[in-house]
Order: C-alpha cells, then sequence, then structure tokens
C-alpha cells in the first residue's frame, strides 16, 4: 500500500513539474519572441503530446471495446491507457490553445504547418494500417480487428484537417501537410493498387497455367480504395500558391521514384522471357509465374509516372529538374552497382557447367537499362544551358551527392583490394582472382563515376566563376514580366518596359527560355505574340 | 466569422473526459466472452479460467494426453491479476490452433504489465477439443511414462 501511494505522489510531481516547465518555458518566449520565430519547440512538444494521448486512448478503446475476452478484467491495459492520457491530454489541450491564440498574432510561423504534418503523417499512417488490419480481418485472413484504431486514428486524422481548412498554413512550407498527406496516401494506393493487380493478373494466369498461390485482395482493394480517397482529397484539389521547392522536391521524387518502379519490373519481365527463349527457362508454367506481380509493378509505376509527370511544369522547372537528376542519380548508381555484379557473375567458377544464363541475362539487362536511364537523363541535363542549369540545387545535389556516395565506395573498395595485397606482400597469404574481383572492379567502375562527376563539379563551377565576375543589363519589352526577374542571377540589371497590351505575356517557360538565352550578356528582349526575340547589347 | 464558428474551450475537454470514462466503465464491466465448450477457442477459455482460478486438476483433463501430471514452473498458485483476449483461431477437422493474449499485470504497479501470446495445439476428441501441446510456461505438463 505504502508503494502506491508513494507511486501515486512521484506520478503527480512528475506531471506537475511537467506542466509547470512547459508553461513556463512558453511564456517566456512570448516575452522574447515578438515576432512569432519558428514556433518549432512548442508545436513539437504538441505533436508529442497529441500523439501520446492518441495512442493512449486507442489503446484504451481496444481494451475496453475490441477484444473476444476469454478471462479477467482488463485492468492492466486500462490502467497503462489511462497514465497516458492523464499525462499528455491535459498538456496538450492547454499547449494547443496556447499556440491557437499565437496564431493569430503570428500566422505565418512554421511551426503549424510542421505540427500538421507530423500529426498527418504519424496517425494516417497508423489509420492506413488499421484499415488493412481491418480488411484481413473481415477476409478471414487476419487475427483481430480493432476496429476503434479505426475510429479513433481517423477522427485524429479528421480533426486536424477541419482545423488545417479554417486555419490554412503559410508561406513555403504550407504545403508541407498536403505533401506529406499525399505521399502517405499514395504508398498506401501504389500498394493496394499492386497487390489488386497481381490478384487479377494471377487469376488469369490461374486459368492458363495452374499457379502455387493466388494472393487474397482483400488487403491490397482496401488499400487501394482508401489510400485512393485520401491521396485525391489531399493531392488533387487546386494549390493557393505557386510550385514551391517542397512541392517540386515532392513532384520530382515521385515521378522519378515511379519511373523506377516501372522500369526496374520491366527489366525483370525483359529477363524472364529472355532467359525461356535461350532455353534456360524449364516449363513455361513455372518460368513466367513472376509475371503477374512483375505486371501489376509495372502498369502501377507508369500510371503514377503518367500522372506525376504532367505535374513537373513547362519547361526546366525545379521539378523537372528534380526529376531528371534523380533519375540520372538512379540510373549511375545501378549502372555501377549491375556492372559489378555482371562481372562477378561472369566469372565467378563453377564446380560444374557453365555460370547459370538467368542469372547473366537479368544483371546483364540491368546493365543496359541503368546505362540506358543515366545517359537519357544525363543528356537532358547536358542539353540545357549550362549557365542556369549549373546554378540549380537539383544538379548540385546530384554531382556532390553522387560524387561523394560514390567515391566513399571507390575508396572503401581500394582499401579492401590493398588490404589483400599487403597481406600478399608480407607472405602472410596467397592472393587469389576471385577475391579480388568485386573490390576491384567495384574500384573501377565507381572511380570512374566520380571522376566525371568532379570533372563536371569542377566545369560548372569554371563557369559560375565566369558568370559571376561578368555584370550585365537587361532590357525586356514585354506585357508582363511574371517571373523573369527572380531566375536572372544577381549579376543581371533586369530593366522592365510595359507594352501596354496583353500579348506579351511571359509565362515560366518562357522565363527559362529567355534566361538561357540571355546566357549572362547584355541583352534586349523583344516579346510578342509570337514569342520573344533577342538583340545582343553593347556591355555597360 | 472565424470567431463565431469556434467551439467554447470547456467542450472539448468534457467530452473527451465523458468519452474515457465511459470506456473505463465499458472496460471494467465487461465480462469475458463465453465461447462454446465444444470449440477449439471455448477449450482453452475452459482451461486457462481454471488455470488462473488455481483449479490445475481440472485443467489437466483439458489436455489430451490421460496419464499427465501438472507441473508447475510459476506461479505455484492461479494468476488471478491476469487477463487474456481471443487472438486467432486456425481450424480443421482434425486439430486446431488457437493463439491468446495474455496480459500480466505484476504486484508491483512499478513494475508495469507484460504482454504475450501463446499458442495451443488442439486434437479433435469426441465431439470435444483436447490440448495437445499446453502453452504457458508457469504450467506444464510432466506424463507418467516420461515421469
Amino acid at each position: 500500500m505504502n508503494t502506491v501511494v508513494l507511486a501515486g505522489v512521484v506520478f503527480l510531481l512528475v506531471v506537475g513539474g511537467v506542466i509547470a516547465l512547459v508553461v513556463r518555458a512558453v511564456r517566456g518566449r512570448d516575452k522574447q519572441d515578438e515576432d512569432g520565430g519558428l514556433d518549432l519547440i512548442p508545436y513539437l512538444l504538441l505533436a508529442l503530446f497529441v500523439g501520446a494521448a492518441g495512442f493512449s486512448l486507442a489503446a484504451l478503446a481496444r481494451a475496453s471495446l475490441t477484444p473476444d475476452r476469454l478471462i479477467g478484467r482488463p485492468t492492466g491495459e486500462l490502467a497503462g491507457a489511462l497514465a497516458g492520457l492523464v499525462v499528455a491530454a491535459p498538456i496538450a489541450y492547454f499547449l494547443g490553445r496556447r499556440q491557437a491564440r499565437r496564431r493569430k498574432s503570428f500566422p505565418e510561423t512554421p511551426g503549424w504547418p510542421v505540427y500538421l504534418a507530423i500529426v498527418e503523417l504519424v496517425f494516417l499512417t497508423a489509420f492506413l494500417a488499421a484499415v488493412a488490419q481491418v480488411a484481413g480481418f473481415l477476409s478471414g485472413d487476419g487475427d483481430r480487428a480493432d476496429w476503434t484504431d479505426l475510429v479513433i486514428y481517423g477522427g485524429i486524422v479528421g480533426f486536424h484537417w477541419w482545423a488545417e481548412r479554417r486555419e490554412r498554413p503559410m508561406g513555403d512550407i504550407g504545403d508541407l501537410p498536403r505533401l506529406v498527406g499525399s505521399g502517405v496516401a499514395l504508398v498506401a494506393l501504389t500498394i493496394g493498387l499492386i497487390g489488386t493487380l497481381e490478384w487479377l493478373f494471377s487469376i488469369a494466369y490461374d486459368a492458363l497455367s495452374e499457379l502455387d498461390d493466388v494472393p487474397d485482395p482483400a488487403v491490397a482493394i482496401a488499400l487501394a480504395v482508401a489510400g485512393a480517397a485520401i491521396w485525391a482529397w489531399r493531392w488533387l484539389p487546386a494549390w493557393d500558391e505557386e510550385p514551391n521547392v517542397l512541392r517540386n522536391f515532392y513532384v520530382g521524387f515521385v515521378t522519378a521514384f515511379s519511373l523506377t518502379m516501372a522500369i526496374g519490373a520491366g527489366v525483370s519481365m525483359i529477363a524472364t522471357l529472355l532467359t525461356f527463349v535461350l532455353g534456360d527457362g524449364g516449363p513455361a508454367g513455372d518460368h513466367f509465374d513472376d509475371l503477374p506481380l512483375s505486371m501489376a509493378f509495372v502498369i502501377s509505376g507508369a500510371g503514377l509516372w503518367y500522372h506525376h509527370s504532367h505535374r513537373l511544369g513547362p519547361g526546366r522547372t525545379g521539378a523537372r529538374r528534380g526529376y531528371e537528376y534523380a533519375m540520372a542519380a538512379a540510373g549511375l548508381g545501378a549502372l555501377v552497382g549491375s556492372t559489378t555484379a555482371l562481372v562477378e557473375a561472369a566469372f565467378t567458377p563453377t564446380l560444374a557447367g557453365t555460370n547459370s544464363s538467368a542469372t547473366l541475362i537479368t544483371i546483364a539487362s540491368a546493365v543496359i537499362a541503368s546505362g540506358w536511364v543515366w545517359l537519357a537523363f544525363w543528356g537532358k541535363a547536358q542539353a540545357a544551358p549550362r549557365a542556369e542549369e549549373a546554378r540549380s540545387l537539383s544538379r548540385r545535389v546530384y554531382l556532390i551527392g553522387m560524387a561523394i556516395v560514390l567515391g566513399l565506395t571507390a575508396a572503401g573498395s581500394m582499401i579492401a583490394v590493398l588490404v589483400v595485397v599487403f597481406r600478399t606482400v608480407l607472405g602472410e597469404v596467397e592472393a587469389s582472382a576471385g577475391s579480388l574481383r568485386v573490390p576491384i572492379t567495384l574500384t573501377l567502375t565507381a572511380g570512374v563515376a566520380t571522376w566525371h562527376l568532379f570533372d563536371q563539379i569542377r566545369a560548372d563551377s569554371a563557369g559560375r566563376e565566369r558568370t559571376v565576375s561578368r555584370p550585365f543589363a537587361v532590357t525586356v519589352i514585354c506585357s508582363h514580366p511574371g517571373t523573369l526577374s527572380t531566375r536572372f542571377p544577381e549579376e543581371a540589371t533586369v530593366r522592365v518596359l510595359y507594352r501596354g497590351d496583353d500579348v506579351g505575356m511571359i509565362d515560366d517557360e518562357m522565363a527559362s527560355a529567355i534566361v538561357a538565352a540571355v546566357d549572362g550578356r547584355s541583352s534586349l528582349v523583344w516579346v510578342d505574340e509570337s514569342g520573344f526575340r533577342l538583340a545582343a547589347t553593347r556591355e555597360s | 466569422m472565424e470567431e463565431d464558428r469556434r467551439l467554447p474551450g470547456w467542450v472539448l475537454p468534457v467530452v473527451g473526459s465523458v468519452a474515457v470514462v465511459a470506456l473505463v466503465v465499458i472496460g471494467l464491466n465487461r465480462s469475458p466472452d463465453q465461447f462454446d465448450p465444444a470449440s477449439p477457442e471455448g477449450t482453452v477459455q475452459s482451461y486457462v479460467a481454471a488455470l488462473v482460478a488455481g483449479d490445475f486438476e481440472s485443467a489437466a483433463t483439458f489436455w489430451a494426453e490421460d496419464d499427465c501430471l501438472p507441473a508447475s514452473i510459476e506461479p505455484t498458485e492461479g494468476a488471478p491479476d491476469i487477463s487474456a483476449t481471443l487472438v486467432s483461431v486456425d481450424e480443421n477437422d482434425a486439430e486446431a490452433t488457437v493463439v491468446i493474449g495474455i496480459t500480466n499485470n505484476a504486484s508491483d504497479p512499478l513494475n508495469g504489465i507484460s504482454e504475450y501470446q501463446e499458442w495451443f495445439t488442439l486434437v479433435k476428441d469426441e465431439g470435444g477439443w483436447k490440448i495437445r501441446q499446453p502453452s504457458w510456461p508457469y504450467y506444464d505438463q510432466v506424463c507418467e511414462a516420461s515421469a
């Protein structure tokens, strides 16, 4: 009994202390921070306590309502959930009220969208997991159905959607909650779509040639339906603002990922077909039984790619650059890896017979596909005007990021080679060509790729220095300049003369084209209904 | 206009508190579900209920083998502070597997609770089911043949 009393006292002291500390901290900030600041710490605390309260409430509902109880009362579960609620809910409530008051004075602080994004990421994921669990149970494939999770997590997500509509997050980071929600829902939609298509193709394949296992579609269909509905709700409505770096990153990444998914599955299908044609496939029914899954990946990836690639924007927008450099990175990384794997597979000695043609064909297909992807997308980047391209964030991330990753890979492989060489020189072991095959190949392939990347970084830097050292002036005659002036480098002095009519509007695509055509030289630009014309002017 | 649509500050805490209290009351007053004793889950329910009550001899009657003696590891008398829920039943004409979730409340409140799952394998026996492979670590069986 004494232990219980002591535990209660300690519990109350801890809870009271936490509340006092939080209140003191946020009050202090009120006085110090007159412009609102980032306001991140209170919102992160709010997200933490809302999370604890939400999961505790879900645990409480599960214990009270859902399980098929065999014996006993759920006192342990109730006690644990109540403890979490008693601590987290009051703090979350008071912090929420406090932040609501602050939002009236400082509506543009980034803490609000960050908080909404965290809650959406956590509870939308939990909600979709509950959807899958309940669907599995209803189809007779799952162990239990915690339907209360659907209600609690769905309620929390819905409440925050309502709060977001009531008080729109502002600024560049204001898109974050919608992007996070779109991304989480898109993952569920993709998983569900792939599972549903695999089920359909498996039924068709099973009719042609008996299949060992036709997957159960319930969870996949449920995820596809729920994911599609939420994705449509979060992604499809018009956006308040022009695309910014966050949305460009999202669109570029999703477009690249979906195309990679489709190409990867397509390569697998081609390799399977080639293996069979070349006579190393065994019975056709068994050999092609991966086709339903591969086709599901290809169709899902192609569909997602089609949708998102039409939202990259005209011209070399940030989203398009992000997409193309992400594809180039994926292609280059896969090229280095698959080339190394091909050398290993081709020269590995066999105990009997020859190396598996299926393995060689699959890896060779991957080498060809990744090489083609890299060449195609790197070629697009190189075809764009270098002066503008070299300043883009996507290109720098691609060149520097890949140079670091591949450079470290090459260095690590070289260390592995040298360890064997030095041990041989010192007479400890006999050098084995087999043990050196992978590290030598990786050193060469990753090394060449790194050299190429550093060469491009050097060329970009030289171009930037040349541009930086030469100011220039551009005079534009147009109806409206749009975003043109923001696209020129700092060295440019842009003067706009308005035409007084509507036939010379400059959109984003034309702005990019004008900047590329000017290419750092003093120019006069004339915009009319036929596009733009450019004349070089004397350097000022 | 925005201000008019805002709920009074006391609504959320009051509604939340009422919901929490209601859930606790429901949870505490909910009696265990009654499964058909002739079903696999009903057999496991009866077996576990006998164990919790400390009635080891009754528990042993649910075993498929007759000449087995109870061998308690820990504790030596029932466990009133546990609750068990049915997780899954996988059944065919001859055999069934029942998975239950067990929540064991520690006697010391600061030690919290432990949650784990136990698997029971049952075989069909004269219209009912018998437990061929008892689970639950604190109560095992030692059969005469091997004892």
